[in-house]
């Protein structure tokens, strides 16, 4: 099996170590990875801004570089969601790059997805000793409806102790350009997120977005407080060493 | 709209300060969506009831103007007196000629958005008429001289001593904050009014078409006096709310109790068919329908139209993170939550509501929530993409996308970006975090701490050693 | 002039739709009916239970009894609310029940809600009477409602202004839920239909204050059901 990996923005620049464990995580099962440089950013950024002409740049570039790709696994819920949910609407006016948006859209998928759904993972040899929870991302969970994925997969991991976390689905303050251009608000949701995963008592924080991710990292840094952030591809491929 | 004396940042800042919201918020909201999410799960296919709440809603309003003349046909067949109100202006004059008419001396009012919309209130006032809200919650914050804090739930932030105080002045003595008694309290007082008042005006929660009716939905009872006691009955209507015939109701009037508090019906569901009849010895004897356009129409064939299913049920504020934190009076309009951060710029303008479109991380619950399933959030980017297209935005912002828009499609400018982001933000980082951001970075380090991009970003790694691996 | 304002409404809707002015459009059958489930191969007597259920819930006792037992549920019921005075409809379900005979051996003020008289008069005591009695013409299983058609003797402010309330229903009219309570008002369009329809569910009620339930703010804050069972 073939695929490429779309790396988001967010992780080649300041995460590259999610996209390396995503690799190595597929690569274990036998999948053979490739990595399509011309790929830059889905566009979120500019889409959620209202700059939408802006955004189809982005796209265009995106649905190029993926052109030969049997499929795309990509480490961030977010961005699978605006490659499946928005890019179709996004040319609407133009047929031809609607058609070939909507061919992207189809053969993406999100990391734990194309693990449970397309590799139909069932037995992951990893051991990570840790008590952890999960934040369910809302482009994940709400956008694309996968809610259970993630946390099947974990529930496969030795020695990982998984606890619920309480208001599991509200937003975590992210929101793109929201938590810089609302800082204020987004710090009050941010802050909410961090109590309810105080009150699980985990030492990790396990995650399918950096977004999300860099930003309740960044807070719970900010209030030096120790709890561990990871990409569930880092605990799967951290634990693998068993 | 309001002429608000704060911009929206500093309506913010104060809610964000206020050690009463902080507390009474969450506590509502979590009550509320609780009771949404357990009504949901007994019916067990909830979807399948969104769907169809959804498609009544959206041939009703594609049809509006055929559903409008057949509802007033009959309004007026059954001996009930129609006004349309293309503005506010028009609905005051009208509601304004009708108490000059009758001379009215006071009105009760049971609980409705639309007069808030037209401030009908101090309209009344300005002319010596005593007004009186009567639904518990509008009661008190009319007591406290504000406005509605929530669709459902208008005071959820005031607390029970600050109603106590309240009620203890107008009562002229003191009162415990025992809730029975402050409700028994109300009972007594506002029982004196209705028997007294000239006209009662409610809203309307739904009208049925085939019938000429308006149906009201209460728990309190407030619409039900409204509706029966007074002379005069006036029903205030935005001209969205209507549905085909009784059938249909069903549906909607089924997903608005459950999706706004969790019951399976309110307590009241009241059919207002016409006046009283001639063999009755209660209920009004004239009955008024104001029909309020009030921007609605420009909402028509947009992109928003959706919006105009609305069954102003406040699921989408009970979910929404924006709104437990800020609560409905930072929203500065008579909406609030995310259908008020979507309908308040189409009824007043981009001018005054710039911002409202932005307060909201488009964390989708609203749209998630929604039992007629408008696209919310959606909603918000649309209008962010409007904004936009009408140049309403910084320029610093525009030149920024620009730049994105640029780089990302010219995938060797986006890979030298990438290359220098480790040590073009070097000067900001120390020890791999940066804490304090120029710009728009500045917003996200006033809160928490932004790491340093990597020495060597994922492309690179994969040039130099990631790519020949594969087994 | 109105005519004009109407139609300039109407017009504008037409022409921001987009597309001429429409009359007389109706709806379309609809395919999905989503509350089937809900009673579906459920018989009448667990139509009833979950009728008494849901009340039982939302704070209301329902009596379920014969006709012959009314007089003693009926003083039961006084005893219970302390009631003193009353006021019921002007109804012959109610007048089979020699409702006025019961009322009268418990010593009962009782008035019953006549067209005939005095208008101000009769609203001032039902203000001021300690329970309404009425006849409801339909009961909702799923919700616990009752549906009363309002009109001439069965007055509106009967279930409305004494702080307690006394619904009395004959079995055979509870139906699954409110899809068949709004066809019967469906049905009944053409007809006319009355001023006023309540669907009534339990006591008043607010969480107005802090979201802390309380009943009676301003209907009944006390309801009773005597569910007569069909002989
Ligand atoms: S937008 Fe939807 S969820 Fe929000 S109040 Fe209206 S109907 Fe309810």
């Amino acid at each position: 099996m073939k695929v490429s990996l779309f790396i988001t923005c967010l992780a080649d620049v300041f995460y590259p170590k999610v996209g390396m464990n995503v690799v190595e995580v597929l690569r274990s099962y036998g999948v053979e990875v490739d990595f399509p440089q011309d790929q830059t950013c889905c566009g979120q950024p500019a889409f959620n801004s209202g700059y939408h002409k802006e955004a189809r740049e982005s796209a265009r570039q995106l649905i190029k570089a993926f052109a030969d790709s049997p499929m795309v696994v990509t480490p961030s819920g977010s961005c699978a969601s605006m490659i499946r949910h928005y890019y179709p609407d996004l040319f609407k006016d133009e047929p031809e790059w609607k058609e070939r948006a909507i061919e992207l859209a189809d053969k993406t998928y999100e990391f734990s997805e194309f693990l449970v759904h397309v590799l139909k993972v069932e037995d992951i040899e990893a051991k990570f000793p840790a008590h952890a929870t999960y934040h369910h991302s809302c482009h994940m969970s709400r956008g694309l409806g996968l809610k259970g994925e993630p946390i099947k997969l974990l529930g496969q991991v030795e020695d990982l102790e998984m606890e619920d976390l309480p208001y599991c689905n509200d937003c975590c303050g992210f929101g793109g350009t929201f938590a810089a251009k609302m800082s204020d608000i987004s710090e009050k949701m941010v802050d909410e997120k961090i109590k309810n995963i105080e009150t699980t008592g985990a030492d990790v924080l396990i995650g399918s977005d950096m977004g999300c991710l860099m930003n309740i990292g960044g807070r719970l840094r900010r209030l030096g407080k120790e709890v561990r952030v990871m990409h569930v591809a880092e605990v799967l491929a951290e634990g693998g060493q068993k | 709209m309001s002429a608000h004396p704060l911009i929206f940042n500093e309506r913010v800042d104060k809610a964000l300060a206020d050690p009463i919201l902080k507390k009474a918020l969450p506590l509502t909201q979590d009550r509320l969506r609780g009771g949404r999410i357990n009504a949901a799960e007994q019916l067990g296919n909830v979807e399948e009831w969104r769907e169809l709440a959804s498609q009544i809603r959206s041939h009703t309003i594609a049809n509006l103007d055929s559903y409008l003349e057949e509802l007033v046909t009959n309004v007026r067949k059954n001996g009930g007196h129609v006004h349309f109100a293309a503005t506010s202006d028009d609905a005051v004059e009208i509601i304004t000629g009708i108490a000059k008419e009758k001379n009215a001396k006071s009105v009760v009012k049971s609980k409705s958005m639309v007069s808030e919309e037209v401030h009908i209130n101090k309209h009344l006032e300005d002319m010596g008429i005593k007004v009186v809200e009567s639904d518990l919650g509008e009661y008190i914050i009319q007591l406290a001289n504000e406005t509605p804090s929530h669709l459902i739930a208008p005071a959820i932030h005031k607390t029970r001593e600050q109603v106590r105080e309240m009620f203890s002045k107008v009562a002229g003595r003191q009162l415990s904050d025992e809730t029975t008694e402050l409700t028994a309290f109300a009972r007594e007082k506002l029982r004196q009014e209705f028997l007294q008042a000239d006209i009662g005006i409610s809203g309307c929660n739904f009208a049925v078409a085939e019938s000429g009716s308006v149906v009201l939905v209460s728990n309190e009872g407030n619409a039900r006096l409204t509706t029966t006691v007074p002379k005069v009955h006036i029903a205030m209507m935005g001209m969205e709310r209507i549905v085909p015939t009784w059938n249909e109701l069903d549906m909607v009037v089924s997903m608005l109790t459950r999706s706004a508090t969790g019951q399976k019906i309110s307590v009241y569901v009241t059919g207002i068919n016409s006046p009283r009849q001639s063999e009755d010895s209660d209920g009004p004897e004239e009955f008024h329908l104001v029909i309020l356009d009030n921007g609605r129409s420009n909402i028509l064939g947009t992109a928003y139209q959706e919006a105009l299913n609305c069954i102003r049920c406040g699921a989408c504020l009970n979910v929404c993170p924006v709104y437990r934190h800020i609560g409905g009076h930072a929203y500065g309009g008579v909406y609030s939550g995310p259908i008020g951060a979507v309908l308040t710029p189409l009824l007043g303008g981009y001018e005054e509501w710039l911002e409202l479109p932005y307060a909201s991380s488009l964390c989708g619950a609203c749209s998630e929530a929604c039992p007629v399933k408008i696209p919310l959030h959606d909603l918000l980017i649309e209008h962010r993409k409007d904004e936009v297209e009408m140049g309403l935005t910084p320029f610093s912002e525009k030149m920024a996308f620009k730049g994105f828009g640029f780089a990302t499609s010219h995938p060797s400018v986006y890979e030298t970006a990438v290359k220098l982001a480790h040590s073009g933000m070097g000067f900001l980082a120390k020890d791999g975090v940066i804490s304090k951001g120029p710009g728009m970075l500045g917003g996200w380090t006033d809160v928490r701490d932004l790491p340093q991009p990597a020495k060597q970003s994922f492309r690179e790694w994969w040039k130099k050693e990631g790519k020949g691996r594969n087994q | 002039m109105d005519l004009k304002k109407q139609e300039d409404f109407l017009n504008n809707i037409a022409s921001k739709l987009g597309r001429p002015r429409r009359s007389g459009v109706e709806p379309p059958k609809w395919e999905s009916k989503p509350y089937l489930h809900l009673y579906e191969g459920k018989s009448h007597e667990e139509l009833i239970e979950d009728f008494i259920t849901n009340l039982g819930q939302l704070n209301t006792k329902v009596d379920r009894i014969s006709r012959d037992q009314f007089a003693a549920s009926l003083g039961n019921v006084i005893q219970d609310f302390e009631v003193r005075s009353t006021v019921y409809w002007d109804d012959e379900a109610l007048d089979s029940l020699c409702l006025s005979d019961v009322l009268e051996k418990n010593q009962i003020d009782a008035f019953r809600w006549d067209p005939n008289e005095n208008e101000e008069e009769m609203k001032q005591r039902t203000a001021h009477v300690d329970l309404g009695i009425v006849f409801a013409d339909l009961g909702l299983a799923e919700t616990g409602t009752v549906v009363l058609f309002n009109g001439g003797g069965r007055g509106r402010l009967v279930s409305l202004l004494p702080p307690k309330f006394l619904c009395i229903l004959s079995e055979k009219d509870i139906v699954p839920r409110l899809t068949q309570a709004v066809q019967k008002v469906h049905e009944r369009v053409s007809e006319g239909l009355p001023a006023c329809i309540n669907f009534i569910t339990g006591p008043s009620r607010t969480g107005d204050i802090e979201m802390d339930l309380a009943f009676g703010v301003h209907g009944p804050g006390k309801v009773h059901v005597i569910l007569l069972k069909d002989e």
